[in-house]
């Protein structure tokens, strides 16, 4: 593909974002956001698209062993949700709108390369989604994976389990100072 | 627990009147001499001053109460209840990412503790040009010398963390000049948590000095209490409308508080105040609220070193160097300093996905990041951002960046990487989107100049907020007069880093600091007759 292409292809996709975003919450594919139970901020569709993204954004990191990984996952979705309660409401306004064009077919196919829904996509085509909207040279995109990236990183690193492969021994004088525990 | 909560203490010992607004069954209206919107840098020394003179303060603050037994030292808890908007605030575009404290203290609960006086020609340029009267340095020194005493303020006089003697041996090896920094801290531990919350009360921030001086002296604090408008009449703000916020910190319970006082200080910082005032259709004719909005742009430098630097530990800051802030032929100039990288913070700049983010996480324990606070506002192609209203009336800060700010950015990596390669980097990185490792100065040197300049590439972030309400003499520019009153509003005070025409050209809690006590003084002295 030369650049021409690829800035079509761009354009293509930036008004596929706008578009199949507008349609995806006024045709009522958009499911409204909890207000009630566990969950705060996220949606069932959420809660699978970052269980399928995050073990590739973080390759290599989270846990190999079924049990671990999924009780690293599940803290990753309650700290996110949190996080994005936290933001207030118009930023999670906005992150639901970003859910909204990944979880609705057309816009998720378009903007992403993914067309199958995220718990069938391979791990390969993820990887790609991040790749393509990381290198995009929309604006749009960059700032939509550096949103992703942040909220996944945070929500991993923050958690002890994190910390022995990185390194990091936690905090100092824990029994002195730690006199409660951590959110979750 | 081996440490004691003073706040926590003191409040039950000494019967302080606090209120949790978020608890309030129904409306209220309460009357004081002074409300203070804020505790922060500027709402907590105005409080200290006013309460001191023997006045009837209330202090009304949007975020929780959070004291010494909630710091933790955990980055998730203290990033989602003591930033603004989950410390995910970020400006308009989404660009930059704006780290702002909110909780009662304000930023001072989880700044890095460097106090910095307001350099020389940061007052002159103010004198010189914005017509700002009665901040010379001269005039000043007696400010910036009492809030030290009062903060503690000291050289740290332990050894730098190895992420901070790096800094030093860059700035040895090249010959540039550098300094030990000073910090408000007393028994510091030299933990370095200081930016989720001092778990230890070391550090003297407006939450262990000032606001119990306050509340020591009487005054009635409100939390969780959102100022959403102040009700002007002719030249005179009548009252604070308030909305209380639930447990949760962000959703209004219904209830609304109604503060009345013959004088109204505004201490909400950057950003929030001119979100209020834009909110309050406060008079503008000049159409200055929430101009020149300053926020030393910050990039980054990464560096993997051969030697363990354990960045997450140790006093936060130690060592900057001011080289390249004056001497600058044209050029924009900043400030060297480093950040602490506690896990969160860490990945969060780093900005790569799997195997390159992983195998960087891995080498923490190696890893030195330098940073460049560029001194925005001192040059025509500077003029800072200006504060907007969203549709939800939320502020958001549109800021430009300028191509002088490029070429200052430009510039600022090639001598973080001069200084690291020079400290013994085995590689270092700039931080954007199209940058690697590179193992000598000549192909980072190269791959700095290849950068794009593109917002959302390049990873920036603010943690000094300034502006928005500058102060001067001539209404035309300006939003408040040389001492801090509003020109459209007699009773109405703004006290805090929003009225600086510029920014600082440094950390700015103590240009902060001397200026409330500066302000509040002269306004007792107002008020008593």
């Amino acid at each position: 593909m030369d650049r021409r292409q690829f800035l079509k292809l761009g354009a293509a996709s930036s008004a596929a974002l706008t578009v199949a975003s507008v349609t995806a919450t006024m045709s009522g594919c958009s499911e409204s956001l909890p207000t009630t139970g566990q969950w705060k901020a996220l949606r069932k569709s959420d809660r699978v698209f970052l269980t399928a993204v995050a073990p590739v954004m973080l390759k290599g990191a989270l846990p190999e062993e079924p049990k671990a990984r999924e009780l690293a996952i599940n803290n990753m979705l309650a700290y996110t949700d949190a996080a994005i309660f936290n933001l207030g409401p118009h930023n999670t306004k906005q992150m639901k709108e970003l859910f909204d064009l990944l979880n609705f077919g057309l816009s998720r196919g378009l903007t992403t390369g993914v067309w199958s829904s995220w718990d069938k996509a391979s791990d390969k085509e993820i990887e790609n989604f991040l790749n393509r909207w990381r290198e995009s040279s929309l604006a749009l995109f960059n700032l939509a994976y550096n949103g992703l990236n942040k909220l996944m990183c945070a929500t991993w690193y923050g958690q002890p389990a994190a910390w022995q492969q990185i390194g990091y021994p936690g905090p100092l004088y824990p029994e002195a100072l730690i006199t409660k525990p951590s959110i979750s | 627990m081996a440490i004691p909560d003073l706040f926590k203490d003191r409040a039950k010992s000494e019967n302080w009147q606090i209120t949790d607004a978020g608890k309030l069954d129904k409306n209220i209206t309460v009357e004081a001499d002074v409300i203070i919107i804020g505790t922060g840098a500027g709402g907590g020394v105005s409080a200290e001053v006013l309460s001191q003179a023997g006045l009837k303060v209330v202090m009304i603050e949007e975020g929780g109460l959070y004291t010494s037994d909630d710091f933790n030292m955990d980055e998730l808890e203290a990033y989602g209840t003591l930033y603004q908007e989950g410390a995910a605030r970020a400006t308009k575009d989404g660009a930059i990412s704006i780290f702002q404290g909110r909780a009662v203290g304000g930023t001072t609960v989880v700044n890095w503790t460097s106090s910095f006086r307001t350099p020389d020609p940061t007052l002159n340029h103010w004198q010189q040009h914005h017509g700002v009267k009665g901040f010379s340095p001269s005039e000043m020194a007696p400010y910036f010398e009492q809030m030290e005493k009062r903060l503690s303020v000291a050289k740290w006089a332990m050894p730098p963390n190895a992420n901070n003697d790096i800094l030093k041996q860059g700035c040895q090896a090249h010959d540039w000049s550098w300094a030990v920094i000073p910090r408000n801290v007393s028994g510091c531990w030299d933990l370095g948590y200081c930016g989720v919350g001092c778990p230890t009360n070391a550090k003297q921030s407006m939450l262990v000095t000032t606001v119990p001086e306050a509340l020591k002296n009487g005054a009635q604090l409100f939390y969780r209490c959102s100022a959403e408008r102040l009700i002007f009449s002719e030249h005179k703000v009548e009252a604070v409308e308030c909305l209380a916020l639930g447990s949760d910190g962000k959703t209004p319970t219904g209830v609304k508080i109604n503060f009345k006082a013959p004088h109204i200080v505004l201490s909400g910082g950057a950003i929030n105040n001119p979100g209020l005032l834009l909110r309050s259709d406060a008079p503008d004719p000049h159409d200055r609220i929430g101009k020149r909005t300053m926020i030393h742009p910050v990039n980054a430098s990464l560096a993997k070193m051969d030697e363990t630097t354990n960045p997450f530990y140790g006093a936060p800051q130690s060592i900057y160097s001011d080289h390249f802030q004056w001497e600058t032929q044209g050029d924009m100039g900043f400030k060297l300093e480093v950040p602490p990288m506690q896990p969160v913070m860490g990945a969060q700049i780093i900005g790569f996905h799997g195997f390159k983010l992983v195998d960087t996480m891995e080498d923490l324990p190696q890893l030195q990041s330098t940073i460049a606070l560029m001194r925005d506002g001192f040059h025509e192609d500077s003029v800072g951002g200006t504060v907007e209203l969203d549709h939800g009336g939320k502020p958001v800060l549109d800021y430009p960046v300028t191509d002088y700010m490029w070429n200052g950015l430009r510039k600022a990596h090639h001598k973080m990487a001069e200084l690291q390669f020079a400290a013994g980097a085995k590689s270092v990185m700039p931080l954007h989107h199209d940058a690697n490792f590179s193992t000598n100065l000549k192909d980072c040197k190269q791959e700095i100049d290849a950068l794009p300049a593109e917002l959302h590439r390049h990873r920036l972030l603010t943690a000094h907020l300034m502006g928005g309400c500058s102060m001067g003499e001539d209404e035309k520019e300006s939003v408040v007069n040389s001492q801090g009153r509003f020109h459209n509003a007699d009773n109405l005070h703004i006290i805090d880093g929003s009225v600086f025409p510029t920014s600082i050209g440094a950390n700015p809690q103590l240009s902060i600091y001397a200026l409330a006590l500066k302000q509040a003084s002269a306004l007792v002295k107002t008020i008593k007759g």
